[in-house]
């Protein structure tokens, strides 16, 4: 990797966009803004990869700046941000709104307008707050979590806000987890509002469309009616999300022409750097079965069993049909089956390989369901009776966990993306 | 009229319509066997599956053929399938586990001695009756 450091200076009334991976701090002079908050000299800014970074340079200044790999600094034009979203935040001050939903395409600036807005909301003295629903590409909270984040200080990047608040849906897409993304969006929602917020910037994924797109962000739209809806697009193409939404909510937002996209390799980058960061303080942490109940999963929700059966390790009988959860060394025969079938008089057998709980991701919940961490599971001991897994939680909150929620990822021990783990099969 | 809240009703149409296309003539059991790697490798996606289906064929000749390949080809008025063993200098392939499956119009065979597998043409109202509904 070639890294290039330079002292740059750049005359007022210019701007200029940093595209990463690269860095830079102000060594002297400014202000220069950066999407709303103004830098000083104390911080250096990364953007990484897949990123950039508008500076808005309103008295001249000096910067520091390191490029590496294709990161470059080029002269824009004009401002990126257009005159246009400026006169949104007035409004959304004037109208008191609470919730504000921003909804559009993948990479039209939903995330760049939510940093923005959350920013201005907070130079004019209102308590910001921003709720991540994107799972796919976080900026608060670890991939596959809502994230609830209270600003008390403007950002560049949303993932600077320390999270007060995460909740697990358990994929990086919505599909398949519809429910898990509805009922953690309003718990959080709910909580922002506890929290103090007066205003609460709810930026969505850009799924947008297809049955399952229109599906979610309808329904989401139905049960937490935001006072604001801001209709980030280019040609009209979310339109059809809003048809029954009250259109004195709507407010549609000039796309920039800075947003750009961002390949899928270059998202899973994004994406696993910030699950590895998320897990390199983890340590090994041990949840006895009496300590905790299992959720979103069938496992230890059924009453254990003995079979007759030398390759079942472990055998229990789910409520009503359901039927026998077994884990088995290798997988049993129809024949095996069928036995098990008559021996406890069922209609099915669902069966668990033994080993393959390793690397699934985990939320570990306290008592009232809140997520206090992720973990990683390394094994479930079935005769030892606890969970064992890698996590980042604080030394001395082991107590507080009660539920152990499950999910469709799998992972490595030290965060890195390793396949999924079918939903409803553990 | 509803939307869908998964990708699956795509996914079945996806797999029929590869098993119906007569120039690519695909054992049912490589197509099934094929889905369900997919879907163990990415169960949270099947539209994605679908996509993957659509490009699961791909047309080679002769001298881009490795043992171990599943191939398939239609013949006049059937098809043969199987993994090939051999690829012999004249161009002739040789295959193991080879099926041949001719299709005739009409055929007279004798019954097996025990008994047959009949399709059920009423597999919904034997199974769950109150779901089968008049024309
Ligand atoms: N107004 C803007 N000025 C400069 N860059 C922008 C602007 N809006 C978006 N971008 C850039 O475009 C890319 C995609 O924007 P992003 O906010 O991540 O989109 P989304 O959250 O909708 O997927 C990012 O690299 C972002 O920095
Ligand atoms: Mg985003």
């Amino acid at each position: 990797m070639t890294e290039n450091k330079q002292t740059v200076s750049l005359e007022k009334q210019t701007f200029h966009l940093v595209v990463g991976p690269a860095s830079f701090r102000l060594v002297e002079g400014g202000p220069v803004e950066v999407i709303g908050k103004a830098l000083t000299t104390k911080e250096t800014t990364r953007v990484p990869e897949g990123k950039k970074m508008p500076l808005e340079v309103k008295g001249a200044a000096k910067i520091e700046l390191s490029l590496d790999g294709a990161g470059k600094i080029e002269p824009l034009e004009a401002r990126t941000i257009p005159a246009s979203w400026d006169k949104i935040v007035d409004e959304i001050i004037k109208r008191k709104a609470k919730l504000i939903s921003i909804l559009g395409d993948v990479d039209v600036g939903k995330t760049f307008f939510s940093t923005y807005l959350s920013n201005r909301l907070l130079a004019n003295g209102r308590k910001a707050a921003v709720l991540d629903a994107d799972i796919g590409q976080s900026d608060v909270g670890p991939p596959g979590t809502l994230g609830l984040a209270m600003l008390h200080e403007p950002v560049l990047f949303l993932s600077q806000a320390v999270p007060s608040d995460i909740y697990y849906v358990g994929a990086h897409s919505p599909n398949l987890h519809f429910l898990q993304t509805m009922s953690g969006t309003k718990r959080l929602i709910e909580r922002a509002f506890q929290r103090g917020a007066d205003h609460l910037i709810w930026n969505t994924p850009g799924w947008v469309a297809g049955d399952g797109g229109r599906d979610l962000r309808k329904s989401e739209l139905e049960m937490m009616w935001p006072d604001a809806v801001i209709l980030m697009q280019r040609k009209g193409e979310v339109e059809h999300l809003v048809r029954t939404f009250p259109h004195d909510r709507v407010i549609r937002l000039e796309v920039s022409k800075q947003a750009s996209p961002t390949s899928a390799d270059v998202r899973r980058k994004l994406r696993e750097a910030i699950s590895v960061d998320y897990f390199k303080n983890r340590r090994l942490l041990v949840l006895p079965f009496d300590q905790i109940k299992t959720d979103r999963a069938f496992i230890l929700t059924g009453q254990q069993v003995e079979t007759k059966d030398v390759r079942t390790l472990y055998a229990e009988r789910l409520p009503l049909w359901e039927g026998l959860q077994v884990v088995v060394k290798e997988p049993l025969t129809a024949a095996d089956v069928d036995k098990l079938k008559k021996e406890h008089n069922v209609f099915r057998v669902k069966q668990v390989l033994a080993g393959s709980e390793k690397g699934a991701e985990v939320g570990l919940c306290d008592d009232n369901l809140d997520c206090l961490a992720l973990g990683i599971v390394q094994r479930i001991d079935l005769e030892g009776k606890y969970i064992e897994c890698w996590t980042p939680l604080p030394v001395g909150k082991e107590d507080k966990v009660k539920v152990v929620q499950f999910g469709s990822l799998r992972l490595a021990f030290d965060g890195r993306e390793a396949g999924f783990v079918e939903p409803g099969y553990l | 009229m509803t939307y869908k809240e998964t990708d699956y009703p795509e996914l079945l149409r996806e797999i029929h319509r590869l098993g119906q296309e007569a120039k690519k003539p695909v054992p049912a059991e490589d197509l099934m066997t094929e889905v369900l790697r997919l879907q163990d490798a990415i169960p949270v996606y099947p539209g994605i599956i679908s996509m993957c289906l659509r490009n699961l064929f791909e047309e080679v000749s002769v001298k881009d053929l490795q043992p171990g390949d599943r191939v398939s080809w239609a013949v006049d008025g059937g098809r043969i399938y199987g993994t090939v063993k051999e690829v012999q200098a004249d161009g002739n392939v040789s295959l193991s586990d080879a099926t041949l499956l001719t299709q005739s119009k009409e055929k007279k065979v004798k019954g097996p001695a025990e008994k047959f597998f009949r399709l059920r043409q009423d597999v919904l109202k034997k199974t769950w009756p109150s779901l089968v509904f008049e024309e």
